[in-house]
């Protein structure tokens, strides 16, 4: 599962949700959370990363990966 | 569902909002055209730069031999091996790099090293000098953002084309849907610009998981496909693209490995790429990827990339300003790999196979001297034109296509109507796999197409291979209306894949058609070893005929001298 939210941290300000290049995040609005939909499609950029205002988000590589 | 359609008229459309695709936009706004930008992603961060870049590949004119226009181009041409207009690279790219980098501070790239005010230069890839500007380029996305925004450019994201409304003629704009909401777009411009980037997923990938790609996953050949599609020549498409890349993860990153004097070691302990070209580790990519090939299938792999000899400053630079910032990851898996750059070796491997706008690249859209494609108001720029040269290449050829369309359109005043029963077919074709009721996932399909790919269209190729090949890529095409998309973002991936399928069978046609063998596993035919400088001094040339795709042969032209 690359991007890995803390919801703790996330104030739901859709920053993933609206630049992830793959369209991977849906968007709960009612609890104001974001959810990694696609895993099997990330590209592991970092843009959701990056641009976290909360730092609410960090990029753990899959086995197949390693 | 019954999509709600939305028409737009504009001067220049632009399709993709890469860096090509912006710095067009912004060209042909400030050359006083009206501009529009459709965007699969969002403007943000997409592209193959999308979440940054740490090298600019430029010559400066320093007074140095290597440095001047002339030697940049001979290495331009030594690079795609002719197989280009060089012409084309000097108009649209290469005499515009200075003021590109002057445009690019202006952006507020950092461009120079803060506390010296000087370029630092890198060289890899046999270049004949350090033409690698190291820069701050993570953030550079945001920063084309900020001026589309600051000109009040048009942009609508996550807006998928799929299709070109074109008379036979000339092309009339681009159609698509919003991959968020479903809505149908028609938008209708005095000249388009294909700016979207190059074609991944086509290929299997070394890891098992198909979006790990070196060029981002999310390019999807559509620029290939719908130009193709319109009647407009695609050259060279045989010639993919292959990198090194750690075992596993394919990032970018190779550059600044060998860049900083890196060394490619074999398990037997022998620095293996000296054998393959005088310049060892500092060898052009699509060499230190067959040098590589070759250490794996001759059973002396694992490889492994090795920079515990650089200096603790050398060290610091690759892994706090190079590696971080040309992929945001990479130094996060390393960790996660647990080794350490200064202890340890990093294995590495062979990447999976793209086509792909890198530094070299000689396959895509064909265009002339002003950008223009073989089709009337048809532009494109970036990853997806012959030549393209990565980065730099967009951001230039971008501006240089984007200017001239705004001139274009200052003597048109035409918007043409006509074509509204392709507009509706193709708006039923857009949602037919989502309206569909039932039927199979697209993954299904897509890993088929990668399948016959890998096996008979793949590093290594010869003519029986590539016919059977063929021959398995048109049972699938008459087999996708069994594709049901269950959602929105599965439509989108479900007509991603009917254009991957088509730049698979352009690709294989066009493989067949180059009996030589060519930049090493870009092009390798077992049946024909070598490189045929005689008969293959030449582009493959692919258009849609009367019986599909078709591929014939044009003698590229010698520029060199001209410049």
């Amino acid at each position: 599962m690359p991007p890995v939210i803390d919801i703790n941290k996330c104030k739901g300000c859709r920053k993933c949700y609206n630049n992830c290049p793959g369209d991977l995040f849906v968007f709960h609005p009612r609890q104001k959370l974001p959810e990694l939909r696609y895993p099997d499609e990330c590209w592991h950029c970092g843009t959701c990363r990056m641009d976290c205002p909360e730092e609410a988000i960090s990029i753990v590589f899959p086995m197949e990966m390693l | 569902m019954k999509a709600e359609k939305k028409i737009f008229h504009t001067d220049v459309l632009v399709v993709g909002g890469g860096v090509a695709g912006c710095m067009a936009a912004i060209a042909a706004h400030d050359g006083g055209a009206e501009v529009l930008i459709l965007e699969k992603a969002a403007v943000v961060r997409s592209g193959d730069a999308g979440a940054g870049n740490d090298h600019f590949l430029a010559n400066l004119n320093s007074g140095e031999e290597w440095d001047t226009d002339e030697a940049f181009a001979r290495y331009y041409v030594r690079l795609s091996q002719g197989l280009i207009d060089v012409d084309i690279a000097r108009n649209l790219h290469l005499r515009r790099i200075g003021e590109i980098i002057e445009r690019l501070e202006s952006y507020g790239i950092e461009m120079r090293d803060r506390s010296t005010d000087t370029f630092i230069r890198t060289k890899s890839f046999g270049q004949p000098g350090p033409y690698y500007i190291n820069f701050k380029g993570k953030h550079l996305k945001p920063a084309l953002a900020t001026q589309l925004r600051k000109r009040k450019i048009p942009v609508i994201n996550r807006a998928s084309v799929t299709g070109l409304i074109c008379d036979g003629k000339q092309v009339l704009g681009a159609m698509g849907f919003n991959v968020r909401t479903g809505e149908f777009y028609e938008a209708r411009a005095k000249a388009t610009i294909l700016a979207v980037g190059d074609a991944t997923r086509l290929w299997p990938n070394p890891s098992g998981l198909a979006f790990n790609t070196w060029m981002s996953p999310f390019n999807n050949g559509v620029g290939y496909v719908t130009a193709y599609k319109a009647g407009a020549e695609l050259a060279n498409m045989e010639i993919a693209a292959v990198t090194v890349v750690p075992k596993g993860f394919s990032a970018a990153g190779l550059n600044a490995f060998t860049g900083m004097g890196g060394y490619l070691w074999n398990s037997s302990g022998e620095r293996y790429m000296q054998k393959y070209h005088p310049m060892g580790e500092g060898a052009p990519r699509n060499t230190l990827a067959l040098g590589t090939f070759r250490e794996y299938s001759e059973g002396r792999g694992p490889c492994y990339i090795d920079v515990r000899h650089l200096s603790k400053d050398a060290l610091s630079h690759l892994t706090n300003n190079l590696l971080p910032v040309d992929k945001d990851t990479l130094v996060m898996y390393i960790e996660q790999k647990g080794l350490r750059l200064d202890r340890d070796l990093l294995e590495v491997g062979v990447s999976e196979m793209q086509m792909a706008g890198f530094t070299g690249s000689v396959s895509g859209i064909v265009i002339d001297r002003t950008g223009k494609s073989t089709i009337d108001r048809l532009y494109a720029a970036g990853a997806c034109t012959v030549p393209s040269f990565a980065l730099s290449g967009a951001f230039a050829t971008g501006y240089s296509v984007g200017e001239e369309t705004a001139r274009v359109c200052r003597d048109s005043s035409r918007f043409d109507s006509g074509c509204e029963e392709q507009v509706a077919g193709e708006m039923e074709r857009v949602y037919a796999p989502y309206n569909r009721a039932q039927g199979v996932n697209y993954k299904k399909f897509e890993d088929r197409l990668r399948q016959i790919m890998g096996d008979y269209v793949g590093y290594v190729r010869n003519e029986r291979g590539i016919e059977t090949g063929i021959g398995k890529l048109e049972e699938l095409g008459q087999r996708v209306d069994e594709i049901k998309a269950e959602n929105l973002h599965e439509l989108m991936r479900t007509l991603e894949f009917q254009d991957l399928l088509l730049v698979g069978k352009i690709v294989a046609k066009s493989a067949l058609a180059r009996r030589e063998s060519r930049m090493g596993l870009s092009h390798l035919r077992a049946d024909y070893p070598s490189t045929d400088e005689g008969s293959f001094k030449d582009m493959t040339i692919v258009k849609a005929g009367p019986r599909g795709i078709e591929v014939s042969l044009r003698p590229t032209v010698d520029n060199t001298g001209r410049i």
